[in-house]
Order: C-alpha cells, then sequence, then structure tokens
C-alpha cells in the first residue's frame, strides 16, 4: 500500500502518484492540479482536524480527509 | 373654502401620484423579473440567457 | 454584431471585469464560484458575455457544461480567457483547452498589480507566442490596462486568428492524427473542431458521445485498442492521461514566461483565522461584531431617532390637514397608512445599511472561504456542507442572494437542504418585527435578540440532523475548495452591492410597502357596506377572524396578527407596518403579553419566508413538489416550536 496525503502531517511535502478514485471525482483532483509528480505541501488541518489545506501549484486548496484518501504519493 | 378644496385636491393627488408610482415600479420590476426581460430571439437560451426573468421561470423560449 | 465571451477560474475577476466594461452591477464575492449563470452586457457595440467561472471544461458539473454548452454552440467571436497573473499555471491548464475549440482566443492577464508584491514577473511577449494568442495585462478591480485591452478586443475580432493547439507528447499526437483521419469524424456537429472531436473520443466524454451517431464497428474496435496501447504506455486510463498532458503544457509554458523571486514568509492572516483554537472564536466575534455594529450600535442609535420623526411628521400633519379641512379619508389614507406603514419600516434603513456594508466586506475580502474551511466539520455532523455556512451568513442580510449562493455545493442533497434551512437565520427583513417586539415587551433585556439568531441556528441543526436521519444512502460528496487569497475589499464592488441591498430594501418600502399599507388602512377603516367603523368591524377583520383561531394555541388568535402574518407573505417588513395600521393607537400591550410576543416572533423567524425567497427556492429546487414540502416543514416546524416558546415563556416569565 502506497502512503496516501490523508497520511501527511502538517507542513510536510510529497510528491503525488496515482489518483484511485472514481471517474468523476478524479478529474475533479485532476483538474485542481494533482497530477503525478506534482508537489503538494499540507499547510494546515482545520480546527477540527478534518478538512486539510494544502499548497499545491502555487495556490491554495481545501479538501477533506476523505478525498486526500484517494491521492497516492510517491 | 377655496382653501378647503385645494387642500384636498393637493392630498388627493400626492396619494394618487405615490400609488401610481408603487404600481409603476412594481409592474417594471414583474417585467424585469419575469419573462418580459428577455428578447426573444434564438440567440438567447433559457435558463440562463442573463435576464433575470429566465433565472425564475426557465420557460421564455 | 460581435459577441465576446469571458471565461476564467473562479475568482480570477472576470465579473470585476465585466462589471467595469459594460457598466451592469452584477454580483462579485470572493469566493470561487460566485457567477453561477451567465449574464449578458454591451460594451462598445459589442455582446459581453460573463460565464461562470470554472477549472476545467469537464462533462461533470453544471456550469462547466454551460460554459462549454455556450462556446460550442454560440460561438462568440472572441474568448476572453481571464487569467489571474499570479496563478498562471493552473489557469494555462484551462486555456489548452480553450485553445481547442476553434475561436480565437485572448488571454487578459488580471491582478497585474499584485504581481509585484508576489515577486513574479511575466514575459508577456513570449507567452503571446508560446499560445498563439494576443495577451494583454490588466488589473480590472482598479481599472487599469483597460484601454490596451479594448484594442487588443478590437484588434482579435478584426483578425479572427484560431490559437496555436497544446502539443502534447509525440505517442499521443500521433494517436490523435490517426483518429481525425477517419471518416466518422466528418460526422461531428458543425462548430466542433476535429482535434478536438478526436480528444473527447479518447476521454469517452458522455456529453460529447451521446451528441454523436453510434461509432461504427471497425473504428471502435480501433478507438479501443488504441485505448487500451494508451493504458499500457502511461499506466493510468485516457482521460486522466489527457489531463497530465495538458499540465504538462501549462508548466511548460509558465516555466518559460514566468519567473519567481523568492518571497519572504509574510504574516498571512490565516494563521490566526484558521488555527486550532482561534479560527472558532474569531469566527463569532466577528458575526457577533458585525451584528453589535449595526443592530446595536447604530439601530439603537437612529431607529429612536427615526421613530420620533414619522411620529412627529404624522401628528404635525394630521393637525394641519384637519384645520385645513382635509376629508378625514384623504388624510387617513395619507397619515395613518402611508406615514405609519412606509414609516415604520423606513426606521430600519440605517442599521440595515450598515448591516450590508459589513456583509460585503466580508464576501469580499476572502474570509468566506475560510468559514467554510474552519466550519465544514460541525456543519457535516449535520447533513451539510462547509459550504452551507456561506448562505448562512449572507442570510443574515437577506434570503434571496444567500439562497442563490448555495449553488457552490456540489452536492444536490446538500444543496436542497441548505436552501431549505436558510431561510431559518433572520434576514434583515425580520429585523423590524423583532425590534418592535423587543424594546416594548422586553426593554433592557439585551440577552434575547441574540439568542434569536440561537433560534434559528437550532432549527438549522434539527433541521439538518433529521434529514440526516431519514436519508437513507448517505452519498459520499467531495468538498474541494480554493481558499483565495485575502484582498483589500475593493471599494467600487463594496460601495455598489451595499447600494444596491440597501436600495432593495427601500424600494420594497416605497412599492409593496406602500401600496398594502393603503389597502390595508382602507379595508381595516371600512366595512362591506363601505361605512367607516371601528377596525374590529372592519372587512379586514372579518376577514382575519377566519384564520385567526388557528393561532389561539400560540397566543395571537386576534385578526390583526393574523393579517399582519399574511401580508408578511409579501414583505416581512410589512409585517410591522399592517400592525401598525390595524392597532391604530392602541397599545401592543393590549394584544400581545410577553409570552405571546416571544411565540409571535418564534412564527415569524422560522416560518415561511417572503415571496422573493419562495421563488429563489423554487428555482433551486427545479420542483414544485419539494418546494411545497420545504414551505410545509418551514410553517409546521414554526408552529410546533412557537407553540413550545410560548409554553416555557408562560412558566418561567
Amino acid at each position: 500500500m502506497a502512503k496516501t496525503m490523508d497520511e501527511l502531517t502538517v507542513g510536510q511535502r510529497a510528491e503525488v502518484g496515482a489518483i484511485k478514485a472514481p471517474k468523476q471525482l478524479k478529474r475533479r483532483l485532476m483538474d485542481m492540479g494533482f497530477t503525478k509528480g506534482v508537489d503538494v505541501e499540507v499547510v494546515k488541518m482545520a480546527p477540527m482536524g478534518d478538512p486539510m489545506e494544502v499548497a499545491l501549484r502555487g495556490y491554495n486548496l481545501c479538501l477533506r480527509k476523505a478525498e486526500a484518501r484517494v491521492i497516492e504519493l510517491r | 373654502m377655496i382653501v378647503m378644496i385645494l387642500s384636498n385636491i393637493v392630498v388627493a393627488l400626492l396619494i394618487i401620484l405615490m400609488l401610481w408610482y408603487a404600481v409603476h415600479t412594481i409592474r417594471k420590476q414583474r417585467k424585469e423579473d419575469g419573462c418580459g426581460s428577455c428578447k426573444k430571439n434564438s440567440a438567447h437560451s433559457c435558463p440562463s440567457s442573463g435576464c433575470k426573468g429566465c433565472s425564475y421561470s426557465n420557460k421564455c423560449h | 454584431m460581435q459577441t465576446i465571451a469571458l471565461i476564467g477560474n473562479p475568482n480570477c475577476g472576470k465579473t470585476t471585469l465585466f462589471n467595469e466594461l459594460t457598466g451592469i452591477t452584477a454580483y462579485v464575492g470572493n469566493w470561487p464560484g460566485v457567477t453561477v449563470e451567465k449574464k449578458e452586457g454591451m460594451w462598445n457595440n459589442i455582446k459581453v458575455l460573463d460565464l461562470p467561472g470554472v477549472y476545467s471544461l469537464s462533462p461533470y458539473s453544471p456550469e462547466e457544461k454551460l460554459s462549454r454548452r455556450y462556446i460550442l454552440d454560440e460561438q462568440p467571436d472572441l474568448i476572453v480567457d481571464v487569467i489571474d497573473a499570479t496563478n498562471l499555471e493552473r489557469s494555462l491548464y484551462l486555456t489548452s483547452q480553450l485553445a481547442e475549440l476553434g475561436r480565437s482566443v485572448l488571454l487578459v492577464l488580471n491582478m497585474q498589480d499584485l504581481l509585484e508584491r508576489e515577486g513574479i514577473v511575466i514575459d508577456t511577449k513570449r507567452l503571446s507566442l508560446m499560445t498563439g494568442c494576443p495577451v494583454v495585462s490588466i488589473s480590472a478591480s482598479k481599472g487599469i490596462g483597460l484601454e490596451s485591452f479594448k484594442k487588443e478586443v478590437e484588434h482579435a475580432l478584426k483578425e479572427n486568428k484560431a490559437p496555436a493547439c497544446p502539443l502534447f507528447s509525440n505517442y499521443v499526437e500521433n494517436l490523435l492524427t490517426t483518429i481525425i483521419e477517419d471518416d466518422y469524424l466528418h460526422l461531428i456537429p458543425s462548430g466542433r473542431p476535429q482535434r478536438w472531436a478526436a480528444i473527447k473520443l479518447l476521454e469517452e466524454d458522455e456529453l460529447f458521445l451521446s451528441s454523436m451517431p453510434p461509432i461504427p464497428e471497425a473504428f471502435a474496435e480501433f478507438l479501443h485498442q488504441a485505448k487500451t496501447n494508451l493504458r499500457l504506455h502511461f499506466e493510468d486510463d485516457p482521460e486522466a492521461i489527457i489531463i497530465d498532458q495538458r499540465y504538462k503544457v501549462a508548466e511548460h509554458i509558465a516555466k518559460h514566461c514566468q519567473t519567481k523571486k523568492f518571497q519572504k514568509k509574510r504574516f498571512n492572516f490565516d494563521t490566526i483565522a484558521t488555527s486550532r483554537f482561534g479560527a472558532i472564536p474569531l469566527f463569532i466575534a466577528i458575526m457577533g461584531a458585525v451584528f453589535y455594529l449595526s443592530i446595536g450600535l447604530v439601530g439603537g442609535y437612529t431607529t429612536g431617532i427615526l421613530e420620533n420623526f414619522f411620529a412627529y411628521l404624522g401628528s404635525n400633519l394630521s393637525i394641519l390637514l384637519d384645520s385645513l379641512g382635509v376629508f378625514p379619508l384623504l388624510s387617513g389614507i395619507l397619515i395613518d397608512g402611508i406615514i405609519a406603514g412606509v414609516g415604520s419600516v423606513l426606521t430600519f434603513v440605517p442599521q440595515l445599511f450598515v448591516l450590508f456594508l459589513l456583509l460585503s466586506i466580508l464576501e469580499d475580502c476572502g474570509y468566506m472561504a475560510r468559514i467554510a474551511f474552519i466550519m465544514d466539520r460541525l456543519m457535516r455532523t449535520i447533513g451539510l456542507s462547509g459550504k452551507s455556512i456561506i448562505p448562512m451568513v449572507i442570510g443574515t442580510g437577506c434570503s434571496v442572494p444567500a439562497i442563490m449562493s448555495s449553488r457552490t455545493i456540489e452536492h444536490q442533497k446538500q444543496r436542497e437542504l441548505t436552501v431549505l434551512v436558510t431561510p431559518f437565520i433572520p434576514c434583515g427583513a425580520k429585523m423590524p418585527v423583532f425590534a418592535l417586539m423587543l424594546t416594548y415587551f422586553f426593554p433592557g433585556k439585551w440577552y434575547i435578540a441574540p439568542l434569536i439568531y440561537v433560534l434559528g441556528i437550532l432549527a438549522v441543526i434539527i433541521t439538518g440532523l433529521l434529514a440526516r436521519a431519514i436519508d437513507k444512502h448517505k452519498e459520499k460528496n467531495a468538498f474541494i475548495l480554493e481558499l483565495p487569497r485575502y484582498q483589500l475589499p475593493s471599494a467600487k464592488n463594496v460601495y455598489l452591492q451595499t447600494r444596491e441591498r440597501t436600495l432593495g430594501f427601500v424600494a420594497k418600502a416605497g412599492t409593496i410597502i406602500l401600496l398594502s399599507s393603503v389597502i390595508i388602512y382602507l379595508l381595516s377603516s371600512y366595512n362591506f357596506t363601505l361605512q367607516s367603523v371601528d377596525s374590529d368591524d372592519s372587512m379586514l377583520a372579518i376577514f382575519g377572524k377566519f384564520i385567526s383561531p388557528v393561532f389561539i394555541p400560540l397566543g395571537f388568535g386576534f385578526w390583526q396578527a393574523s393579517v399582519a402574518l399574511l401580508t408578511g407573505i409579501a414583505a416581512k417588513e410589512s409585517i410591522v407596518s399592517t400592525l401598525s395600521v390595524t392597532m391604530g393607537t392602541q397599545a401592543l400591550s393590549s394584544f400581545f403579553d410577553p409570552a405571546s410576543a416571544l411565540s409571535y416572533m418564534t412564527f415569524i423567524l422560522l416560518s415561511s419566508p417572503c415571496i422573493a425567497a419562495i421563488s429563489a427556492m423554487a428555482k433551486e429546487f427545479g420542483n414544485r413538489k419539494k418546494l411545497l414540502y420545504a414551505l410545509i416543514w418551514q410553517t409546521g416546524f414554526a408552529y410546533l416550536t412557537a407553540l413550545l416558546i410560548r409554553m416555557l415563556a408562560m412558566l418561567i416569565l
């Protein structure tokens, strides 16, 4: 099992690998820039620990851990 | 006597003017909010030709 | 007539540019997804369209479908691709899709005023060479560069040159060339370029495939083989490969055209605004400050002054008209109808102005997206999304824009639930009733006003929990939201928005409320034989007495209250004006007691909203049955809660 993005802690960086998700969600994530090899950094967790804020391609995005779980890292 | 008649007329006119203005504005708004604001040409399409009316009714075209 | 279409990522400043060009004042806010429908305007004899912000032209989300269908079917003469210059790479991803649509494209680098601060330099000549599109730098919010924008648009319209299509890797390009050569590609509907169609065939784009005749067997076999080869070669599915290729192109262009200086980390408001312990208290504090400033500070000061003013105006005019011998009918309409009714509503203009002003500042600065971020976890426990909080905050001003803004919520059930609960948040128009009741029955008890908001929030939570319990299929849904950069609210946006909302309130006072005040006055002063009678024997009273028994358990089973509720459907402000017209000189306390005043307020807070909000709800539900259920739920829930509140109040008070 590859490591997935929800396992990152604040301040960690990683490179995106494959995305294992249904077609629609996968397209949505890839449209936002999560393509193979892109650098992501976890900026922050929301107060209750769920949505997480990540920085990629020079902008900030928030997504839930459930979505982060489908993004594998390498 | 003349003062009384005049003042009655003035007040009545004032009220009619205000009512007319209110009805006029409401009718104008109705038109804007309804399909009246859409130009019925083929270049437009509901639901989203940009006119206010289409965003409420969906059936202007 | 020529047409240009503005398109770009959410929050890139399209609508600001659109407003700047056309002089139309469309709604602008600093969170992604404000423009949900396309808007049209005129600029120098050119038709300008503002399309919703999109990240991509995928066939999945409604906005993306709309933008894509528009460009393909209605063929604008020029696509104006608005780019947030501080976010070049991701913007170019969209550009790479626009370039394939066969229309000429003009790249507009917006927010160039922010580039220096961010330490970014963009070589526009090179960008133009690499994309094959003319490029122009502007700052829509500051109005910089609009002259050269105009020149470029005219030039591009004259030249009508298609941009360079992004080149993918050789393997993909070879495949595309073979696909284009097949006869099947001649069947594509007009306006669709072949290269684009070939890519859609590879991506298995549902929208495109459904518009095409069935694929002949030999060609289908070939496509299948091609896709299998692609999968083997890139170890991913074709749709993902295309996205990947596009981003590679975007990266390549961005790398060559943009130099970033290393920036020292500056202080970011998010260190507090989304911090672990500070975030939620800060949110509550900000909302508290908004209400304190508008309702408490400004409202407390101005309401009394304006009330006195209208009372003074009314009584003096009455003396004057009497001495002149004006008929009681006419002076009654003017003073007890119009001045009493309209005046009771206009009293609230200053505090609503401040409320609208503060809310539009909140919307414009970028904080809304942060609220969605910090509240998502909480909102999810009641079956809503973090994005549902945005409509609720806007709803404290007016439910109509609030309901419209729920459209940014992707998941349909959550969106509908948000639409259902947004009217529970007391809007500005309900404030006059609360203020009237509170100052009369609970003077000095400042803590009741916040409790009204708490009650509204409780109604949201209860409805949410119930809906979640009923809904058996707990569908998973995505919450993906860009957190935009904070910005100083643009004075122009704030001014326009505040003005529009305040004028809307004033306009209602001058139209619906004026009319209804006159009608209510006449109906409540005459009986069916058109004789002037005491209001208790009037037409309105007889009519109101039909409905009022329903409200006896709630403690306001007299006709004035019922009639006021009915006029409240037209506009909630008219509840106050109707009460003041029908009760005339009688004191409020001869009708209500504190307990029934509370239950009346509760009923108004929670029952179905005004007609404008109802039609906004109808639009979002798109289905009469759902709307009917929603209204029944709101009103039924209001009735039960009001009953409960009255009983509690009778026990305590």
